[in-house]
């Protein structure tokens, strides 16, 4: 039996032409075999792409999203959003003077030790100090051991100026005073001001300085004959208010 | 994917083992050479490494084998292979040749490949089991059974 199939079937053979027609029709599906060469490169070009756009990605929130903000209150109330390697990355201003201030200021991904200096040193901001005006700074939204270390640089190197407060604040706090138009450092003198004068408001506080705000809290506390002395409400005679040195803490 | 030199070393070596598998399905040349071509196709896209050449007419075989299965999915296409297309396909038929074929391709679909594969590839029926991803029982019944209808048709003892 095995003889008679290998008689049968060795007489059947692939035709030239059904191999020639193969051979073209497989030409034609693997557009000349060049789809090997461009495959790899593709794959590669895509998972390259992908990894860009994950280490883009990664990156731009590395950069660009602030890991902590700076509140610094004056009469200027801005807030400074500073990301993971200590640059500002974020400007947000919450009154006009504010707004003045920031405009003359370039702090964009400054270090923000560096960015405090320039902005407690611009000549706009100087009209204020200048008065002795009392200037807030607060640190929020990272975790208390960023807040702590944060602050700590800051106590350092505010330690030159005068009339400097610095604190840390709680995110929770901080969205209550987004929520009323005010920046955090503001916000924290106004609750301190209602805690004595309950019929005080957010848009009366809105258009007081921080050394107003303290000067009247002196005076409900009991320290009201210094608010004469500071001149301070007037804006004008460069009196002290009660911060005169610069001092930080929690 | 598969070198151009690749592909035409495996067509000038396994082309004539899928045309006769084609032929004891397909009832002509123009369903032989879709299957051919198909199943060269997937050869050239396939991604399996191929342990030696064995293994590689292993997978050529059982790929043409389902090609064909997969052709006479459609309900429309017959499986009844008439003789006279079939012989029309290659010349200088003898008449125990033809009288082979024709056995060959009477049997039922499902004995066709075991045949071959046992006396003209010379496979045994662990080897034709292994090849088919069928139970060697099922094998030996196929063959048992096979032989019994070529017997039938062809005389002699229906073995080697």
């Amino acid at each position: 039996m095995r003889n008679r199939f290998q008689g049968t079937f060795d007489k059947i053979s692939a035709e030239e032409e059904l191999k020639n027609h193969t051979r073209e029709f497989l030409g034609r599906k693997t557009k000349g075999y060049g789809k090997r060469a461009m495959y790899l490169p593709r794959k590669l070009a895509a998972a390259f792409l992908c990894c860009a756009l994950l280490l883009g990605g990664a990156g731009y929130y590395a950069c660009l999203t602030p890991s902590f903000v700076i509140s610094v209150d004056v009469n200027p109330s801005i807030e400074l959003g500073i990301n993971r390697f200590d640059k500002v990355v974020s400007i947000e201003t919450f009154n006009d003077e504010g707004a003045d201030l920031m405009s003359g200021a370039d702090v964009y991904y400054l270090d923000y030790k560096k960015a405090l200096e320039q902005i407690l040193t611009d000549k706009n901001m100087e009209q204020y100090t200048a008065q002795g005006q009392m200037v807030a700074v607060t640190v929020f939204g990272g975790d208390d051991e960023q807040n702590r270390e944060v602050l700590g640089h800051l106590s350092a190197c505010m330690s030159s100026h005068s009339n400097v407060h610095c604190s840390a604040g709680n995110s929770a706090e901080v969205s209550q005073a987004h929520a009323a138009g005010l920046s955090w450092g503001k916000y924290k003198a106004f609750l301190e001001l209602q805690a004595l004068d309950p019929d005080i408001t957010v848009e009366e506080v809105r258009k007081l300085t921080m050394c107003q705000i303290q000067d009247r809290i002196s005076a409900l506390s009991g320290g009201a004959g210094k608010t004469g002395q500071t001149g301070c409400s007037g804006h004008k005679s460069g009196g002290a208010c009660e911060h005169k040195n610069g001092h930080c803490g929690r | 994917m598969r070198s151009e030199r690749e592909v035409n070393r495996a067509i000038e070596q396994y082309a004539d083992m899928v045309r006769r598998l084609c032929m004891i399905h397909l009832k002509n040349y123009h369903d032989t050479e879709d299957i051919f071509q198909i199943v060269f196709l997937k050869y050239v896209l396939s991604s399996v490494m191929f342990e030696n050449e064995e293994h590689e007419k292993a997978w050529l075989i059982r790929v043409t084998i389902n090609a064909c299965k997969d052709f006479f999915k459609d309900f429309f296409r017959s499986h009844t292979v008439p003789m006279e297309e079939l012989l029309g396909q290659t010349t200088e038929w003898t008449s125990d040749n033809s009288e082979v074929l024709e056995a060959v391709v009477s049997l039922p679909a499902k004995y066709r490949d075991v045949v071959y594969l046992y006396y003209y590839e010379g496979y045994s029926a662990v080897e034709i089991a292994r090849i088919l991803k069928k139970n060697q029982n099922t094998v030996y019944t196929l063959l048992t059974r096979s032989k019994q209808l070529l017997r039938e048709k062809l005389g002699g003892d229906g073995d080697a």
